[in-house]
């Protein structure tokens, strides 16, 4: 209470000595020629120095007013009233007194009006409509010129000094920038629209007000506008980078990359050199000079984009590669960007060599499992061409439609020997085979996508078209010369045989499909779709076997390994599905119904046969967003797949003769039931964020596989339909801002599969269960320094119920991280590190850990950054190793590749440009 | 008898011209309009997917606000949700934000939903410093003037007020005019909140009530929660931050 008392006792203190420094203003308002008493008139008391108000009161009934406690200084006074002129007079309050400004009259609008008649004739530059259209470029203005100064140049358009704009004798009360309105009050903002030399078109028009163009219902109330149609780009330039590395000795690198661009003109090419890696243009690059023709982007109806990237031989293998790759692209927008062509031509040249090594251990009833170590060394050169072409154009604004072109031509050599043999158990050899294997192949494709989509003057009325149609020819040359020896229980060795063949293929594939898809509204959120696909696919197959005869060439048909196959699936698929989007739950649900043909037919027998097939294809989607960040998605799918020709032509394929596939004409369509949840949320201001995504389903009629082995390590495989199938995974994770930039995540990702095969006839169960966890740490806060580490581990276990002695499980740790640094004098700090580690089983006795750290220093020698120097060193530890393991079924398979291990590299860089830079 | 109903007629629109010429209790109807397109950074503008993006939305979304008011007190919140609208990154704008003003004591309270957070800010008005201008504007029907402030030391915000309308309110916080605001512009955020139409009907008290739910906070307290995510977001951090504080 005494507190209270002190502070209200300093209060009234205060407020008596403010007000020793205040004053007071009175007077009184009238119209003395309507005799209004002007009743709610505002008097403002206005800061004369920065305009800003300070005070405002309205007058009482009588048209009195006072304004009590201002501070002394100098004022504009500003009395408005509805419909009257405002009255502005500058006052000057002295402390400590009352000014009283006695009767202030007010006069009305309209009787000033009637002393002024504006008249004014103007010449029309260009009238389109009810529009005068000016071009910018025709009204000279100097270099750094802004808008005003261009306006001012156009004859019927006059700026004052205030910077007010009158045009046709009205004022311009609404300028507007590419259709936003534009004010320049705030100096940032026009800074960075407001050149003249960035206007394309000047516009002057009378705009409807807002209500009026909503309506379409003309209410008379019309506003003079200028719109300003800013230059679509006013840029024209070019960007480029040119490296050069090498260890000066056997790694080097080149790389020359340019775009330059006019307008909406780009031109760009590269040429690269690398025998560091598979694809020597970085992510970065091809988005900059157009070289990705392995990624495209597809919008969906409700705004969603979908990135689809495929990866092919020419980007990412195995072995030591050397890499030529050179392309061109060129796109241009024209007619207001409402047509676009976007062509792209690339070259590849790949040479590789390589060592792979394979052990699979065989596990077999009984005790004739087996293990079988192979090593492969392998040497191959692929040629490419190829070009996509995109011609997108936007027909009206309810209808566009998008033509692409896809065509390539490759040619490839291969050629590789393989050294294997088979051990049992005890210890004894089974076999041992080599094989030198060489082809030459010749590919061609083209495909062409069409897709067309127009919407109704109906809100949620769309009907799209897609049609695909595609060829392909792939024409294989191929010799195989192999010996195996196979060895009783004693070593002593029992056959011998010898193959020497030549292997002439050719496949040639069409594929059409269409689908039409109709969308109406329903009533309110909830809309049907319609749709129906047509799906063909043709495949000839010719696989021809020569051995050689007597004569020494090869023109002995083998007939058990040639055949001369069709085989064409033909698919009707129609369905609907109900779409509902609500404020927090959305769904869809629908089904089709899909009929499908196989026609097969051997060419060299003349047996046809025929297989029908009709599915149910229902699918469900639940989502549910409570929150704006929080969201749940649940659902469910049905799904066919055909097998593929190799699958299914009967054929024995030979090539590794201990390993000989067999197709199986009788092969059913696979069906899959797909559940999928995912779930996430995420605390913005808390920076917490929560993900949880599951996945299970089960498969009927499987496509798996039948092997059989018989007492030589001969194994022999076909695919069949099985039952029993399942996969199950999991990825939970959280993450947690800790401190300012530092994150902390969690992750835990279960996964449990079950597949079915046949072993030597035997239903085989296959079990793997895994759980991989894992922490993660970041800071990014792009400062001088940035880093992620993280690190994670799990238990595998893998059985089968062939042979349920033997369980196989073992961990596997790993870790990962970064560090990037950017240091004073424009010195950069790189390094990165990858470990793998295996827990030793009895299959894998000789499993190599893995470590390996990667690190690189940067230095600009230039200012401008544009010259810079590198030296960077790949696997410091040298220890670098492609190894992987798969324990699908009964075979435990692992496979080294041999890899690029320690090397050095110094390069330079030289970043060049003009008026542009590349997009990072 | 025609031309006595006439007069009759004349003489009533007139006298209720006379009585609504200056306005103390009604619902304005804004129209708030976001180039969405500038929220894309200048350097993403001319990338092949964001062209495609931009295809599939639209450049301005528009939504429509009301403000109610009645004996110096006023509400003002989203009318009704724009079902033709696509926003970018699903930002849609919140239903249950509502801004209340109580005019004769200068006190705020908003209700505002920041990311996962409801706040609830109950506070004196800010204290806006408005430079008068002799510009002005006609918008649904009446005559306005332009007065500039700034937020945040450094964003400017232009309005258009009328002192027909005799509450000192006006979109979102803003507000110490003489008049209503019927016009308000935050160039940086590209953002304009234009009224569209003014209904002559009073309020009901519940109507114009201030809003209960949220976490307690001030200006302060907001700001300082929303200064955290600008260090970790850099320059869209600032750009919510604004956003958040109008």
């Amino acid at each position: 209470m005494k507190k209270l008392t002190l502070l209200f006792a300093i209060f009234v203190l205060l407020s008596v000595v403010s007000w020793g420094q205040q004053t007071s203003l009175k007077g009184s308002l009238k119209d003395t020629s309507s005799n209004e008493n002007l009743q709610h008139a505002v008097v403002s008391i206005i800061r004369q120095k920065d305009s800003i108000l300070v005070k405002y009161t309205r007058a009482d009934a009588k048209g009195n007013f006072e304004i009590n406690n201002i501070i002394e200084g100098k004022y504009y006074l500003q009395i408005t009233y509805p419909q009257y002129a405002d009255y502005v007079d500058k006052i000057e309050l002295k402390a400590n007194t009352t000014k009283d400004l006695g009767i202030i009259t007010l006069t009305q609008k309209a009787k000033l009006l009637e002393e002024v008649i504006v008249k004014q004739k103007i010449s029309a530059i260009r009238i389109k409509g009810d529009t005068t259209e000016y071009k910018a470029d025709s009204f000279k203005v100097g270099a750094n010129a802004n808008v005003q100064d261009l306006l001012k140049k156009m004859p019927g358009i006059q700026v004052n000094s205030k910077g007010e704009i009158t045009t046709q004798g009205q004022k311009v009360e609404k300028i507007l920038v590419d259709g936003e309105e534009f004010f320049s009050d705030d100096p940032a903002v026009v800074s960075q629209t407001m050149r003249a030399d960035a206007v394309n078109t000047v516009q002057v028009f009378d705009k409807k007000s807002d209500q009026a163009t909503f309506s379409g219902i003309d209410d008379g109330v019309k506003t003079k506008t200028i719109n300003l149609q800013l230059k679509d780009d006013k840029k024209k330039g070019y960007f480029g980078k040119a490296e050069a590395g090498s260890d000066f000795n056997r790694y080097k690198i080149g790389k020359l990359l340019a775009n330059s661009f006019k307008g909406k003109r780009k031109l760009a090419g590269y040429v690269t050199y690398d025998n560091t890696k598979f694809e020597s243009l970085n992510w970065q690059d091809r988005n900059n000079y157009g070289g990705d023709l392995n990624s495209s982007t597809e919008f969906g109806d409700d705004g969603s984009i979908y990135f689809y990237n495929k990866g092919d031989d020419f980007s990412n293998s195995q072995g030591l590669p050397s890499a030529v790759t050179a392309g061109l692209l060129f796109s241009k927008k024209w007619n207001s960007d409402k047509q676009n062509s976007n062509n792209n031509y690339q070259y590849n040249n790949l040479q590789v060599t390589g060592i792979n090594k394979t052990i699979t251990q065989n596990i077999l009833g009984g005790d004739s499992s087996f293990t079988n170590t192979q090593e492969q060394n392998f040497i191959s050169n692929k040629n490419r061409n190829r070009i996509k072409s995109i011609y997108d154009w936007t027909i009206d604004t309810t209808s566009s439609l998008k033509v692409t072109l896809n065509g390539g031509i490759t040619h490839m050599d291969n050629s590789g020997t393989t050294i294997g043999k088979s051990i049992r158990e005890d210890g004894s050899q089974i076999n041992q085979s080599n094989r030198t294997s060489t082809s030459i192949s010749d590919e061609k494709t083209v495909s062409t996508n069409l897709f067309y989509r127009k919407r109704f003057q109906k809100k949620g009325r769309t009907i799209s078209l897609t049609t695909d149609f595609s060829l392909g020819d792939n024409e294989n040359k191929g010799f195989l010369l192999s010996a195996n020896a196979y060895y009783n229980k004693i070593g002593v060795p029992t056959t011998q045989d010898n193959i020497d063949q030549y292997k002439p293929n050719e496949d040639i594939t069409k594929s059409f499909a269409t689908k039409i898809a109709y969308t109406e509204p329903l009533w309110k959120n909830t809309f049907l779709e319609l749709n129906y696909k047509y799906a063909l696919n043709k495949n000839d197959a010719k696989r021809t076997t020569f051995s050689k005869s007597a004569n020494g060439n090869y023109d002995n048909v083998v007939d058990s390994l040639s055949n001369h196959y069709l085989y064409n699936n033909n698919a009707n698929t129609g369905g609907f599905n109900v779409r509902y989007n609500g404020k927090k739950i959305n769904f869809s649900l629908g089904t089709g119904i899909g009929t499908v043909t196989y026609k097969q037919t051997d060419v060299t027998t003349k047996l046809p046969r025929d297989i029908n097939f009709t599915n149910f294809l229902p699918s469900v989607t639940i989502g549910y967003n409570p929150a704006k960040q929080t969201r749940l998605n649940v659902s469910y799918n049905g799904t066919t797949r055909n097998p593929t020709l190799q699958q299914i032509q009967p054929l024995r394929d030979n090539s590794d003769p201990l390993n000989v596939s067999i197709g199986n004409p009788s092969l059913q369509q696979e069906f899959r039931n797909n559940f999928n949840l995912n779930f996430n949320d995420y605390k913005v201001l808390k920076g917490r964020s929560i993900y949880i995504s599951a996945d299970f389903s089960t498969v009927n009629k499987a496509i798996s596989s039948a092997s059989s082995v018989d007492t030589l390590g001969k194994r022999i495989n076909q695919a069949i339909n099985v039952d029993g199938n399942y996969n199950s995974s999991a990825y939970t994770s959280i993450n947690f801002t800790i401190f300012k930039s530092i994150n902390l995540g969690f992750n835990a990702n279960p996964n449990i599969n079950r597949s079915v095969s046949y072993v030597n006839n035997k239903k085989n169960i296959s079990d793997n269960i895994g759980v991989n966890y894992g922490i993660r740490l970041s800071y990014y806060a792009d400062k001088w320094i940035n880093f992620y580490f993280g690190i994670n581990g799990g238990p595998n276990r893998s059985t089968s119920s062939i042979n349920s002695g033997i369980i196989t499980k073992y961990w596997t740790y790993g870790s990962y991280g970064n560090i990037e640094m950017k240091l004073p004098n424009k010195w950069y700090i790189d390094i990165d590190e990858n470990i793998n580690v295996y827990q030793k089983t009895a299959a894998f006795v000789n499993q190599k850990d893995i470590y390996i750290i990667n690190a690189s220093v940067k230095k600009s020698i230039t200012k401008d950054e544009n010259w810079q120097i590198k030296l960077s060193v790949n696997d410091i530890l040298n220890q670098n190793q492609g190894v992987r393991r798969n324990i699908s079924s009964n075979f435990i398979t692992e496979t080294t590749n041999q890899t690029i291990q320690r090397f050095f590299l110094l390069s330079l860089i030289y970043n060049f440009s003009k008026n542009g830079k590349p997009q990072n | 008898m025609k031309i006595l109903l006439a007069i009759l007629l004349i003489t009533l629109t007139t006298t209720a011209f006379t009585q609504s010429q200056f306005i103390t209790a009604g619902r304005v109807e804004y129209e708030k309009t976001y180039n969405q397109f500038s929220a894309i950074d200048d350097e993403n503008q001319d990338e092949d997917w964001m062209q495609q993006l931009k295809k599939n939305y639209p450049k301005f979304v528009k939504d429509v606000y009301e403000l109610q008011f009645s004996n110096n007190k006023s509400t003002f919140k989203l009318a009704r949700e724009n079902a033709d609208n696509k926003y970018l990154w699903r930002d849609k704008p919140s239903a249950t934000d509502i801004t209340a003003k109580d005019l004769n004591n200068n006190k705020i309270t908003v209700q505002k939903e920041v990311f996962e957070n409801v706040y609830l800010v109950q506070d004196y008005m800010q204290n806006y410093q408005w430079k008068i201008t002799d510009e002005t504007r006609t918008i649904a029907g009446f005559d306005c003037k332009k007065a500039i402030t700034k937020i945040c030391d450094s964003v400017y915000v232009v309005a258009f007020y009328t002192d027909q309308i005799m509450v000192s309110s006006g979109p979102e916080s803003f507000g110490g005019l003489p008049g209503l605001i019927l016009g308000l512009a935050v160039p940086r955020l590209h953002t304009t909140w234009f009224a569209t139409k003014l209904e002559l009907v009073t309020p009901t008290t519940a109507q114009i009530a201030p809003p209960q739910k949220g976490k307690k906070a001030n200006w302060q307290l907001l700001e300082a929660d929303l200064t955290k995510l600008k260090a970790r977001w850099g320059n869209y951090g600032t750009k919510y931050l604004w956003n958040f504080m109008l």
